[in-house]
Parts: C-alpha cells; sequence; structure tokens
C-alpha cells in the first residue's frame, strides 16, 4: 500500500499535427487528459505515489516524439491514511469548472 | 477619508445645504469637503520601500520605484541611484541594470557610458506612496484588450 | 452551483485549474498564452504634442480598438527625441479616470433650474436651452458687459479662434479672458514694451550653443522637465559651461548649480538693476549695438497693485492710470539710474552675498560667454512682472547677447497652447489675433474685414481681465459665464473672498465645460462633458513659437463633445436680429435674421474646405456633425490675420505632416531666430538685426526701479507664503491626480518650512497646520525635508491639490500693466491644529 498519495498537473506543448498520436501515447502513460487546444497545449494530470515517480513521468513525457516541452505546474502530496476518501458524499457525474 | 467614485450617468446624488458658502455636491471627486470648508489633512506616510516591481502599463513606460529615495542625492557631485543601477554596479546591488535606452544620446548614437540627457533620474521615475488612488483609473492595456477581443472571437465561433 | 466531490476529485480540479491558467486556455475557448499574431498586435502610431506643459514634447500615441494603450516620447521630435518626463510618460491614462464626466449636468430643484439644486443628467439640448435663456437674458438686460467668457492656454488653436469670433464678434463683448492671464500676461507685456511683438525671438537650440544659463525663478527640472535634460546635457557635457539659479528658495534645480543663489523674496528687480549696473561700470558695454538697436525709456512708477480700486494700496498710487506709459531718456540718464543699484545695496536688500552676485553678473558682462536667461512664474506672477521682463531684456540689449544662437532671453510658457492659442489668437480681454488690440480703429477693421463683418462689430471697450472677471461675478456686474478647459476655482487667488461668492453669486449662471468634476465644476450651474486631447483634431503652439498638429485617435466617451463644438453649436441659438445693435443692423440690412452660427462660421471662408480633405486614416467628429472640415477653415482663416506680418504659419495640412514648424514660416522655411537677418525674412535690408516690432527698428531698454510688493511679512503674518508646483502633478492635478501613479508619487500638498522654523513653533515633520492669511487659510501637514529647502521665514506650498486649496490663501494682487496675479508672495502665520 502506498504510503503517500501525491496529485500533480501538468501542461504539456506538443506540435499541434501531432496533437491525436500524443495524445494516445499519453493516455497509454496511464495520466488523464483534462484539456486540449488546437495550439497542441494538453492539461494533464497523475496520481502516483511518489517524487520520483512524478519526475520520470515528466521526463519521459518531454522524451516522446512530438513533444516540444512538458512543465508540472500542481503538485499536491499528503500521507495516504490521510487522504480519505470520506471528505465528500459518493462521487457522482460532475463539471469541473477550472 | 476619501469618497469613492460614483458614477455620474446615475441619477443626482447629495446633501444640500442653502448659502453660498456650503456648497456640497459629489461632483468633485477628489474632494469630500465642501468648497469652503477644510477637511482633515491626510497624514504623511512613508515612500513604499518593498522592492516588489510593479507592472508597467505599457512596455516603454518607465517603472516606478519600489524602495524609499528619501535623501537620496542626485546632482553635480554624485548620483545616488547609479550606485546600485549603473552597469557596473549591478553584480553587487543586484538591482535592474539601468535600460539600454538610456545609453544613446540626442540624435540616437550610442555612448559609452549613461547620456548626460538621462542624469536626473527622477524626472521619469518616482517613488510610489501607499495611498489609495483616490478616483480609480479605466486604462486597459494592450494584453487584456487583446485577450478580451479574442474571447470576444472565441465566443463568436461557438 | 454546488458539486459535491471526493477529495482526490478537488484536488485535480485544482490543479487542472491551476495548469489551465498558466497554459492561458480557458474553457473552451482558443485564447493564447502570448499573443504574436502581428494583425492583432500591430498598434497604430500616431504623433501628438503632450497634453502638459509649454515645452510641447511630441509623442506617439499608439491606439487599438478604439483605445489609448501606450504612448512613448517621439524620436524624430526636435524638441524631446524621444524623451518624456513622468507626467508624459502616463499620457495613456489621462483620458480614462473613473470620473469622466459623459453628460451634461444642471443644478435642479422640482424639475428646473435652481442655483442651489441638485445637479441631474439633461441633455445637450436641454443644457443649450437654459445657458441661451441666460444669456439672452443678460445680454438684453446688461448688454454685452454682462456676459463674460473664461478660456485657455490649453485650448486648441481654433477652439480659442471660435471663442473669440463668438464673444467679440458675435456677442460683441471683450469680457473673453484666458486662463493664460495667471500665467503669461507679464511676458506678454514685456514683449510688447521691449519688442512690440510677442513670443521669444530664439528657440530651444539655444540649448545646444549657450555658455552660460541663468534661471530666473524657474524651476525647470521639475516644471520644463525635457528642457532641463537639454540643459543638463550641455553643462555636463561640456563641463566648461556654468549654470546660475537663482530662486527664493532651494529647489531641484539647484542640484545643477554652479551659482545657486536664494533671494529675498521681490529683490529680482534690484538685482537685474544691479547686474546692468556692473555692466556699464566694468565697460563691457556693446556701445554699437546700442548705437543701430537701441532706444531708453523711463517707465512710469508708482503704479499699484491691481487690487480693488478702494484698497488703500491703490488709492496711495499716483499713476495707476498711466501704468503703462513711458518717456524717452538717454543712455546716460540711464546709467546714472542703475549706478544706485551698487553691489553693497543690492546684496543688502537681497541677502545675496557681493561675490555670488559679481559672479552672476559677469556671467552676462564677459563678452565671450553666450548667455541664455530662462524665466517663468517668478517672474510673470509678479506684482511687477513686466518690469521683470524688460529688465531681463535690458541685460541681453546693454551687451548684444541677443537673437543669435546661445544668446537668448527666453521667456518659458508653462501652458501647452498658451502661446499657440492664448496669444497668437488673442483670447484676451483687450486682443485681436497675431498682436492686434481692440483698442486701435484700424486693427478692429482689419479683423472685421477678415471676418466678413459690419464696421463697428468688434467692440472698442476693453473687457474684464481674469481678476475683474471674478470681482465683476461677485459685484454681481457679469451675469452670464462660461469656463473652458480650466479650473479657475481651484487656480485663481483670493478664493474666499471673490471666486467663491462670485460663482454662488445667485445673479449669476455659470456653465462650466470640462472632462472631469473639478471644484469648478462644483461651484457652477451647469456643467458640459467634454472630450480632450486626441479624442479631437487639435494644434497647440509652444514656448519656441512651434505650432504642432494631431489627429483625432479615439472617441470621446458618452455625450462628451469638443469644446469647438459645444462653441459652435450654442452659436446656433442667438441671432444678429438678438445680440447686434439695432445701427449695425439698420445699416447692414443682409445680416438680419443670421443666426450667429451662419454669420461667424458659415461665412464661406469657415466653411470652404469639404470633407474630403480630411485624411482617410482618421475619424473627426466635428467636421462630419457641421459637414465640413472646421478645423481646416477656422485656421486658414485665423492665418490670415498673420501671413504677410510677422506671424505667418504654414498651410493647414503642412503640419500634420511634421513634427511641427517655428513660426514666422515663410516660403515653407521656419524662423529659428528672430530679428536676425540669417534666419529672419522680415528683417529690413541692410540691417544685421533688426527689432522690427518698434519704430526704427530698436527696442527698448526700460528704466525701472524696485518697488516693495504688495503684502510683506509684519508681526501678525509672519512668513512669506510662495505656491507653485510639482514635476508629478501638472497645474490643478484635474488630470494627473486622476492616474494613480502619479497621485501615488504625491498624494498630497505639503507646507515646505524650514526645519528650524518649524521647531520654534513646535511643530514636527508631519504635524497638521492651519496656513493663515487675512483672506483664508487651509489646512496641510508640515514638511522639512524633501524636495524643496526653503529659508527661514518662508513657506512654499503646490497648488495641485484638491483638497488643499491654497488659493484661499493667496492675495489677488496683480502686476497693474499685465494684470497678472502675484502668486509667489503674500503673508501668512502658522498654527498648529
Amino acid at each position: 500500500m502506498p504510503r503517500e498519495v501525491h496529485i500533480a498537473s501538468m501542461i504539456v506543448h506538443a506540435r499541434p499535427e501531432r496533437l491525436t498520436e500524443v495524445s494516445r501515447k499519453i493516455s497509454e502513460m496511464g495520466l488523464e487528459i483534462h484539456q486540449t487546444n488546437p495550439d497542441g497545449k494538453l492539461i494533464v494530470t497523475q496520481e502516483t505515489h511518489s517524487t520520483g515517480a512524478l519526475g520520470e513521468t515528466l521526463t519521459a513525457l518531454q522524451l516522446l516524439d512530438g513533444v516540444l516541452a512538458a512543465t508540472m505546474v500542481f503538485h499536491h502530496y499528503e500521507p495516504a491514511e490521510e487522504f480519505s476518501e470520506a471528505s465528500g458524499s459518493e462521487p457522482e457525474p460532475r463539471e469541473v469548472q477550472p | 477619508m476619501r469618497q469613492s467614485t460614483l458614477a455620474l450617468n446615475a441619477v443626482a446624488i447629495l446633501v444640500l445645504s442653502a448659502g453660498i458658502a456650503a456648497t456640497q455636491s459629489d461632483v468633485a471627486q477628489l474632494r469630500s469637503a465642501p468648497l469652503a470648508e477644510n477637511a482633515e489633512a491626510p497624514p504623511m506616510r512613508a515612500q513604499m520601500d518593498t522592492d516588489l516591481r510593479q507592472v508597467r502599463n505599457y512596455p516603454e513606460q518607465p517603472p516606478v520605484i519600489p524602495h524609499a529615495i528619501e535623501n537620496y542625492q542626485v546632482d553635480l557631485n554624485a548620483n545616488k541611484c547609479l550606485t546600485c543601477h549603473a552597469r557596473a554596479r549591478t553584480g553587487q546591488s543586484q538591482a535592474p541594470m539601468v535600460s539600454v535606452t538610456h545609453y544613446t544620446d540626442r540624435d540616437g548614437q550610442v555612448l559609452g557610458a549613461i547620456s548626460a540627457r538621462r542624469y536626473f533620474c527622477t524626472q521619469c521615475h518616482v517613488p510610489q506612496h501607499p495611498d489609495d488612488p483616490a478616483v480609480t483609473n479605466t486604462f486597459v492595456d494592450i494584453d487584456t484588450l487583446l485577450a478580451e477581443e479574442a474571447a470576444r472571437g472565441a465566443q463568436a465561433d461557438d | 452551483m454546488t458539486v459535491k466531490m471526493t477529495r482526490r476529485e478537488a484536488l485535480k480540479a485544482k490543479a487542472v485549474a491551476a495548469a489551465s491558467a498558466a497554459a492561458g486556455i480557458s474553457t473552451g475557448a482558443e485564447a493564447q498564452n502570448l499573443v504574436t499574431d502581428r494583425e492583432i498586435t500591430e498598434l497604430k502610431w500616431s504623433k501628438a504634442p503632450c497634453r502638459f506643459c509649454g515645452t510641447g514634447c511630441s509623442v506617439m500615441v499608439g491606439t487599438k480598438s478604439g483605445r489609448v494603450v501606450a504612448t512613448h516620447g517621439d524620436a524624430k521630435a526636435p524638441v524631446n527625441r524621444g524623451l518624456n518626463c513622468v507626467k508624459g510618460y502616463f499620457l495613456s491614462k489621462i483620458m480614462y479616470g473613473g470620473d469622466r464626466l459623459t453628460q451634461p449636468l444642471l443644478r435642479k430643484r422640482d424639475g428646473e433650474f435652481h442655483k442651489d439644486g441638485e445637479f441631474e443628467p439633461v441633455s445637450w439640448d436641454e443644457a443649450f436651452d437654459i445657458m441661451a435663456e441666460k444669456f439672452k437674458a443678460t445680454l438684453t438686460e446688461k448688454g454685452p458687459d454682462g456676459v463674460g467668457m473664461f478660456g485657455s492656454g490649453q485650448w486648441t488653436v481654433w477652439e480659442g479662434y471660435a471663442a473669440a469670433k463668438l464673444f467679440k464678434a458675435g456677442f460683441r463683448s471683450n469680457n473673453i479672458d484666458p486662463n493664460a492671464r495667471h500665467c503669461m500676461a507679464s511676458a506678454v507685456a514685456g514683449f510688447m514694451r521691449t519688442f512690440g511683438i510677442d513670443e521669444p525671438m530664439g528657440c530651444y537650440d539655444d540649448f545646444e550653443h549657450a555658455d552660460a544659463f541663468v534661471l530666473w525663478g524657474s524651476n525647470m527640472a521639475e516644471m520644463h522637465p525635457i528642457l532641463w535634460t537639454r540643459l543638463t546635457d550641455r553643462r555636463l557635457s561640456y563641463p566648461d559651461t556654468q549654470v546660475a539659479v537663482l530662486s527664493t528658495y532651494e529647489h531641484r534645480s539647484f542640484d545643477l548649480a554652479d551659482i545657486p543663489i536664494v533671494f529675498t523674496p521681490h529683490t529680482d528687480l534690484a538685482i537685474l538693476n544691479y547686474i546692468a549696473n556692473y555692466i556699464i561700470q566694468s565697460g563691457r558695454v556693446n556701445e554699437e549695438f546700442l548705437r543701430e538697436n537701441v532706444r531708453f525709456q523711463r517707465g512710469r512708477t508708482d503704479i499699484g497693485y491691481g487690487l480693488r480700486p478702494d484698497h488703500p494700496l491703490e488709492v496711495a498710487s499716483v499713476n495707476s492710470a498711466e501704468a503703462n506709459e513711458s518717456d524717452e531718456i538717454s543712455f546716460d540718464n540711464y546709467a546714472a539710474f542703475v549706478a544706485d543699484y551698487d553691489v553693497d545695496t543690492v546684496s543688502e536688500l537681497s541677502g545675496v552675498s557681493k561675490s555670488k552676485l559679481e559672479a552672476l553678473a559677469e556671467l552676462y558682462a564677459d563678452p565671450d560667454k553666450k548667455v541664455m536667461s530662462l524665466w517663468t512664474m517668478g517672474f510673470n506672477q509678479h506684482v511687477r512682472g513686466v518690469w521683470c521682463n524688460n529688465l531681463v531684456y535690458n541685460l541681453h540689449l546693454l551687451t548684444g547677447k541677443i537673437a543669435t544662437p546661445g544668446n537668448s532671453p527666453f521667456s518659458l510658457t508653462g501652458q501647452p497652447s498658451a502661446c499657440g492659442t492664448a496669444r497668437e489668437v488673442g483670447t484676451f480681454a483687450h486682443r485681436l489675433p497675431a498682436d492686434l488690440v481692440v483698442t486701435d480703429p484700424e486693427h478692429r477693421a482689419t479683423a472685421e474685414q477678415i471676418w466678413k463683418l459690419p464696421a463697428g462689430t468688434v467692440p472698442e471697450k476693453v473687457g474684464a481681465h481674469a481678476v475683474l472677471q471674478n470681482r465683476h461675478l461677485k459685484d454681481g456686474i457679469i451675469n452670464a459665464y462660461w469656463v473652458q478647459v480650466n479650473n479657475n476655482m481651484q487656480a485663481a487667488p483670493n478664493m474666499m473672498e471673490e471666486t467663491l461668492p462670485g460663482y454662488r453669486n445667485p445673479e449669476n449662471f455659470i456653465v462650466v465645460s470640462d472632462a472631469y468634476p473639478t471644484v469648478t465644476c462644483e461651484a457652477a450651474d451647469l456643467i458640459l462633458p467634454t472630450a480632450m486631447w486626441v479624442e479631437k483634431e487639435g494644434a497647440y503652439g509652444n514656448a519656441e513659437r512651434r505650432t504642432q498638429f494631431w489627429h483625432q485617435l479615439v472617441d470621446a466617451p458618452g455625450e462628451s463633445r469638443s469644446d469647438l463644438w459645444q462653441l459652435m453649436e450654442f452659436s446656433k441659438r442667438f441671432t444678429t436680429d438678438e445680440v447686434w445693435p439695432e445701427e449695425i443692423l439698420a445699416e447692414n440690412p443682409d445680416y438680419r435674421g443670421r443666426t450667429l452660427y451662419e454669420v461667424l462660421f458659415e461665412n464661406g471662408q469657415v466653411n470652404a474646405y469639404p470633407l474630403e480633405d480630411i485624411d482617410d486614416d482618421y475619424a473627426n467628429d466635428e467636421a462630419q456633425h457641421f459637414g465640413f472640415y472646421v478645423q481646416k477653415g477656422l485656421f486658414e482663416e485665423y492665418a490670415r490675420f498673420g501671413r504677410d506680418h510677422g506671424h505667418d504659419l504654414a498651410p493647414f495640412d503642412t503640419y500634420h505632416d511634421v513634427r511641427g514648424l517655428r513660426w514666422p514660416v515663410v516660403d515653407g522655411q521656419e524662423t529659428p531666430w528672430r530679428y536676425n537677418a540669417d534666419y529672419d525674412p522680415y528683417v529690413s535690408e541692410g540691417r544685421k538685426i533688426d527689432f522690427y516690432g518698434k519704430p526704427g527698428g530698436r527696442a527698448n531698454i526700460f528704466e525701472l526701479p524696485y518697488e516693495p510688493p504688495a503684502e510683506a511679512p509684519d508681526d501678525e503674518y509672519p512668513f512669506w507664503l510662495s505656491t507653485g508646483r510639482v514635476l508629478e502633478h501638472w497645474h490643478s492635478g484635474s488630470m494627473t491626480q486622476r492616474v494613480p501613479e502619479l497621485h501615488k508619487a504625491v498624494p498630497n500638498a505639503l507646507v515646505y518650512m524650514h526645519p528650524l522654523d518649524a521647531r520654534e513653533m513646535g511643530f514636527n515633520r508631519g504635524s497638521e497646520i492651519r496656513v493663515i492669511s487675512r483672506r483664508g487659510a487651509i489646512r496641510s501637514r508640515v514638511e522639512t525635508a524633501g524636495r524643496n529647502r526653503v529659508p527661514r521665514g518662508l513657506v512654499f506650498v503646490p497648488w495641485f491639490d484638491a483638497t488643499q486649496l491654497i488659493n484661499k490663501v493667496t492675495l489677488d494682487a496683480t502686476d497693474p500693466i499685465s494684470k497678472q496675479t502675484d502668486f509667489k508672495k503674500c503673508a501668512v502665520r502658522l498654527e498648529a491644529v
């Protein structure tokens, strides 16, 4: 059982014409894509267990063919025990309003 | 106490006293007391000394000075500003270097040193006091204007 | 809409939001983080003169989507070559103050105009209805003496011209005077007495040629900053150059002074005569120059102080009725007169050391030193201001150091178009365009001819000047009054006894046109929202005779309209039958039943240029409204006064293309140095120097003494009060105080005081005190440090602060010749609050 929970968001800037292909590869890495725009920017989040894992993800993203840059924007982590599912009610379909 | 700005295309405002001297209306926005009276003079405040750079309204605007400059000497004998902001001193001071625009003479020739026409810094650069602006200003900078336009354009596309 | 989320979901949402913001991506929209598309980012850049001081810097104004978004110093402009001062750098914000006036406002009670009513928005129609009603009633009851206008050195050239026509030819009243009466009238009278023509003979190029600069009561470092940079450049690049600065207290210009001089207020008169004496005694008079170019005059003395006629000082004065007269004398008379101003006497009177006086005099006397004298309000706002102007010209005439590059007595101007509009167009109570005067029948005939009006239209009677207008308002002699582009409630002297009761006199109807709600608006009955600066096509003329034009670049907000539009629209409300006397109408029946608009503005000249002449790239709201290129028509008609008469202006269209031209512009050539055969086409054949404004081409050297000020400190009021300005605010601050950065630089006025005086009075730095005179008081705070170091017994207060109206305290004493107020000397006492 992981001792920590890390949640991070990243901006990945891909070549616009390679956007579809890059999106597919990012999904295959187990990352969530939240938004894209026609200029080739993607907003990606990852939930993982350590900073080291996050760093590896960033490196892997940058090495992807068709990716110009990957930058981390937001990083939150806390001990797993405190990360309870009980602070809200049952998850419901909802919209995220950025 | 300063009055907050009231948009004057709203319907009329104020308390009015009869008689010549005590005309009171909210028209003179920079002033709270009736013309014939004198309000308390606001206390003097020290110049802001935060060292936090203030966003310029447009690129060519001379930045305001984010630190106090009281008693700084700029005359025939010395220029205190340059003790930190001259190119050769910036390594030690970590102050922003005087802009390259300050190295040209009147005819656009680049000089080896700061042009004499730029010698008196405070003709263009001013410190600030931590005072609320008496009246708001609706100036919109170019980036905001462009973003608003783009957003309007995007909505039109939807 | 509340959403219930798990902690995981909430954190993720936050993460996404942060990244979206950083990426500049909004939901669904295609916004970009960095906009690089040239088509979108390209600004439209157009030139315009700065809105502020008489230096007349040119700026490039960047507009986008109908708004000004940036400005910078115009690199192509000879005046400033790319520089601005801090105020100029914030020009892009001056039109966007949050309380900008956008609708006419009329005081009403129960739906009708009432002097004590509250301001309510009205339409332009209703505004002009009540204005016309009041003006007509007054004209019927009191005639032209009952109406008045207070205009401005910030009017554009054609606004001033239209106003002058409306009042002098339309209402037939000379009660039109500009706020330039408060700043340049003494300089004008000085020019007229010495040279016979207004405005400097030199130009800004003198800065790059002079060997010595003498500042007489002028704080150029703060008030003419860009000219100061040219002077600084000269001084620091050529270290043999010398700078002398004279004032009644130490200010920022002293930072560059080689010869710093603080003198007892008013003794500049004596110092000037001492220098003349020194030149004569040390044998450095340029005798050849005197023989060819100079005449000597003894001016009237004991001429009073321009106070109300029943004031004891006026009653006591002997020659106030002939203040401007003089008699011709000889050089020997003059030399004997100034011999009394020896160094010991003057040192004692002025408090200046003998060595400094001699060093200063030597700058003038040394034939190898080219000298530039510079002055503004210290000389002009002076009860003997005309004398000061005459006396400084004496020094340049005695030595022949005049009208050549670097040798330049230079009268600096405060407002952007005190020269171009107020003086050159002649919007004064005694003037017509191009230095003509209403008292001269030939001049009136010239105006009537150019204006295509019947003989006798232009009135002979000199109207009320600024201070007199306020007195007439208070006394109920002027009852319908229009104020444009100035803040006279704040600017005029003696507010509590004169200005305020005058505006609030129930017999009077006061109209104020302004862009912002100033204290003058507060005292008005009708407020008209006015367009500013690049919201209209305009022209200004700066201190070196350079006329500069600009196009309309953005639209005025709401229902605000330019002063020009207001004047011309208002003229439609009157017919000749209503405002011209029967004698004129009977003799000229063709003029019967015509509106003033028709006879003044649709006269075949003002409406001669079609809309097609307007540059396609720019809007022009007034022209579109009236149906012809009104600015061009007004300008070309106005230019007739000056062309071939030494005031030549270039064709209208030229000015839009160039960075201004210095008149006289003859055959396309501007004139940098007048009266000099090498540069000035008006110089008579065979002469090197020709002061062609005076008979025989001879300028006047004036014999004039020291006379005391109107009010000096005494036991009851032991301090001198001097008033003035600061760099960051222009005039009354109506524009600069609405720019947050400028307001935060200097938020409030202060009382600059000597630290020992403060200690003796029990004040600390920052103490709140009252500054009190015989006439009124303000509350302010003590400053014993800062940019101004005053001597003991004197305090200095700037007048930009609407919350500290220092003109409640000042005295309405004027120079009796120029009628310009002395804002630099009165007596006050100080009290802790």
